[in-house]
Order: C-alpha cells, then sequence, then structure tokens
C-alpha cells in the first residue's frame, strides 16, 4: 500500500531520533514492493531509512546525522532522493543493493565522513554538490555504476574513490579534494563494517573473508 | 577534462533554491564552458537536456551551460532602494521593500510571467514558481498570494532602458538569525542576478 508523508517544511517539522547509533534501526523501515513518498520534513538521526524493496521518492528535505550515521541503508529497491541536504553523517547513502536504482538530484551534501557509498548499484547523481565530507565523497566498488552530471565534488578530504566501478563524469567540478586516488584494503572494508553495527546484506564476493 | 582551478566561490551557502550550493566566480573557466550547440553537450548521459541547475534556476544561462552544479547568472549592473521592516519579533516581521535594479549589459531580459522569481531579505528568502506573475495594465508584472504563510504582493515595473522597480510587501515572514544593520537583499529572475546592503 502506498504511503506519501507531506510534512509543512523543513524549519516547520523535525523528527529527533534519540537513539544510539549502536542498537538505533532505521526510523523508516521499507520492506514491501510498494511506494513511498516523504516531502518537506527534517530528521535527526543515526539511521532514518532502511530499504530492502519497492520505490521511495524524499523531496525537499533535511537530514541531520551523528558519527556513525547512515540516513539511507539501501539494501534493495530504487530511491529518488531530490531537493534534500544531508549533514553529518557517516555515509549519508550507502547502498548495497547490487543492482538497485539511486537517483539524486538538487541536493547537498556536506560534513561528516562519506557522502555516497555505492556498492554495487546504479546511482545517478545530477546537479548536486558534495563539499567539506571528512573522508571520501563518494566510495564506489563492487561492480556498480555511478554518474555524475553537472555536479560539484570539492572541498573534501577525498574526492571519488572507484574500485571496479564504471564511473561516467559529465560537465563536473572536482577541485580541492585534497586526496583523489586513495587506496582501499580488506582492513578498510571490515572496519566500515564494523563501525556501522549493522550486518550487511548476503555478499556474493566480499573478498576479505 | 581540464586542470584549470575551477574559480568556485567560497564555499557552502545559500545561494538561492532548496539546498546550499557553491556559486562560480565570474571568471571561473567553467562558466560558459558547454556550448548550446549542439545540445547534445547540455545533457546527462541519456540525451536529456539540462535546464536547470541545482538551484532550479534556467541552464544554461548566457552562451552556453556551466560545468558543475550552480549556473552562473547575469548579474544586475545597479542595483538600491529602500526596506522598512515593522513586527512584534524576528518570527512575524512584515516588510515593504521599493528597488530599482539595472540589467546586465549582456542580458537576454527577463519575464517574470514565465521565470522563476526568487527574493530573499536576511534569512527571510522566498521562490515564486515560473508563472506566477500577471501582467498589469500599464506595462510590468504582479504577483499576488502566500507562500509560506506569508502573504505577498510583489510588482515588478520595467523602467527606462534596462531598468526595473521591484516592489515587495509581505508578513509574517520569519527574519530569527538575520544579523542586525544593512540588510542583505538577493533578487533573482531566471538567470539574473543582483544583491544589494539595505
Amino acid at each position: 500500500m502506498p504511503l506519501t508523508i507531506s510534512g509543512p517544511g523543513v524549519s516547520k517539522l523535525t523528527i529527533i531520533d534519540n537513539e544510539t547509533c549502536d542498537f538505533a534501526g532505521g526510523l523508516l523501515l521499507i520492506t514491501d514492493s510498494t511506494n513511498v513518498n516523504v516531502s518537506g520534513l527534517t530528521i535527526n538521526s543515526c539511521f532514518a531509512v532502511d530499504m530492502f524493496n519497492g520505490s521511495a521518492n524524499f523531496t525537499n528535505m533535511v537530514f541531520n546525522g551523528p558519527a556513525y550515521s547512515i540516513a539511507f541503508w539501501m539494501g534493495g529497491g530504487n530511491l529518488t532522493i531530490s531537493q534534500c541536504t544531508f549533514a553529518g553523517f557517516e555515509a549519508a547513502i550507502a547502498d548495497f543493493t547490487l543492482g538497485g536504482t539511486i537517483y539524486i538530484s538538487q541536493s547537498t551534501f556536506t560534513g561528516g565522513d562519506s557522502a555516497l557509498l555505492n556498492f554495487g548499484g546504479k546511482m545517478n547523481v545530477v546537479n548536486s554538490t558534495i563539499s567539506g565530507v571528512g573522508g571520501r565523497a563518494i566510495d564506489s566498488e563492487e561492480g556498480g555504476t555511478l554518474t555524475l552530471v553537472n555536479s560539484t565534488v570539492a572541498n573534501n578530504a577525498e574526492g571519488i574513490y572507484a574500485i571496479g566501478d564504471v564511473v561516467k563524469l559529465k560537465n563536473t567540478v572536482l577541485s580541492n579534494n585534497r586526496n583523489c586516488t586513495g587506496d582501499i584494503t580488506p582492513l578498510d572494508r571490515w572496519r566500515l563494517q564494523h563501525r556501522y553495527r549493522r550486518e550487511l546484506p548476503p555478499r556474493r564476493d566480499w573478498g576479505y573473508e | 577534462m581540464s586542470n584549470l582551478p575551477a574559480g568556485l566561490a567560497s564555499g557552502l551557502v545559500n545561494n538561492g533554491g532548496p539546498t546550499q550550493t557553491i556559486a562560480l566566480i565570474l571568471t571561473s573557466p567553467a562558466v560558459n564552458a558547454i556550448p548550446r550547440v549542439p545540445m547534445k553537450y547540455c545533457t546527462d548521459f541519456n540525451g536529456n537536456p539540462i535546464t536547470v541547475d541545482q538551484r532550479g534556476l534556467p541552464r544554461p544561462a548566457g552562451l552556453g551551460c556551466d560545468i558543475g552544479g550552480y549556473e552562473q547568472e547575469s548579474v544586475f549592473d545597479s542595483f538600491s532602494g529602500k526596506l522598512q521592516l515593522s513586527g512584534p519579533s524576528l518570527f512575524a516581521v512584515s516588510f515593504d521593500l521599493t528597488a530599482t535594479f539595472a540589467l546586465d549589459r549582456l542580458s537576454n531580459g527577463i519575464n517574470p510571467a514565465t521565470e522563476v522569481v526568487m527574493l530573499s531579505i536576511g534569512t527571510y528568502n522566498v521562490t515564486i514558481p515560473a508563472g506566477s506573475f500577471q501582467a498589469i495594465h500599464g506595462g510590468g508584472y504582479a504577483y499576488q498570494g502566500t507562500i509560506a504563510g506569508v502573504a505577498l504582493q510583489v510588482q515588478l515595473v520595467p523602467q527606462s532602458g534596462s531598468s526595473w522597480q521591484l516592489k515587495a510587501q509581505g508578513g509574517p515572514a520569519n527574519f530569527a538569525g538575520t544579523p542586525a544593520g544593512k540588510l542583505k537583499v538577493t533578487l533573482i529572475i531566471g538567470d539574473d542576478v543582483g544583491s544589494t546592503n539595505i
């Protein structure tokens, strides 16, 4: 059954989830093959959305997260993000779908440790900005596809890190990312999983197991 | 691919639109770097035209599309006016703004009836969607309505040459967080923009 939540505006309604990030689940859990539309509010939470199925549209929203937080944990489904701001997350959007699709437009990612993690999915970023991220702005691995069009990736600790992926950039600014050639090791990946305190979806090949 | 300095303005700020962006400086090599013709250049990877920037303002503006999320507009040659504020608190301010501005000499003009109009005064900002303004008798365009709880009356009337007069009244608007002293006023009409401190 479709679900629609229309808030009054990002400055007028804020949902605050005070659970610690060690134990928190997603504020919104999407497991059915349904359609979810959410707009016009602010969410302060360790894990705003866990998505495993269906399709979801989030428009005109603000997501704020503390350390060790992920706004969108994607285990499946198709996600559309438009006119949203993400600030302070360990990873704003983490896609482990191995085939799901994420479309991001007119959105800004800032602060935190990483903006986008794309492990095997299809991630399309248009008219968006990633700036002021303390780690990798984008980490794309596991044979996924990453496209950026008319976007700005600037002033981050690291820019785009991709291994084993198809990466396409068009009309996109990459500027002042202090290290654009970072490496990744099995230890890094283990640390990633450990820090999020989450069980990742079944993987075809983790490489380090 | 270019290794030239991108020519970005300093950091994320509110340049209009729903999210913060990093502007391009006027001399940035990213400005107009993507030619309008053939049209396939100002598109996504599926060939769909990219007709707005991150803020929702028209792309391309000027001779071509800009690189990045921000499309540099034509900047007003001049922008000045007077502003009156009143109200019981910064959360419920009525404003009365009268200003004149002159378009950049390279501007292709404005059409308030078909373009997005954005106005910010201090921390208050409003976006009036394209198609909201109506032509008024004697010339010019007017909008009257309520956006996000703020009742607005806005008029844009052409003057001599490339000059226009702006009249904007509204309230109750939230000015919380607006610094003391002169207020920064920004007006964006399509791909033309100007800011002034009043």
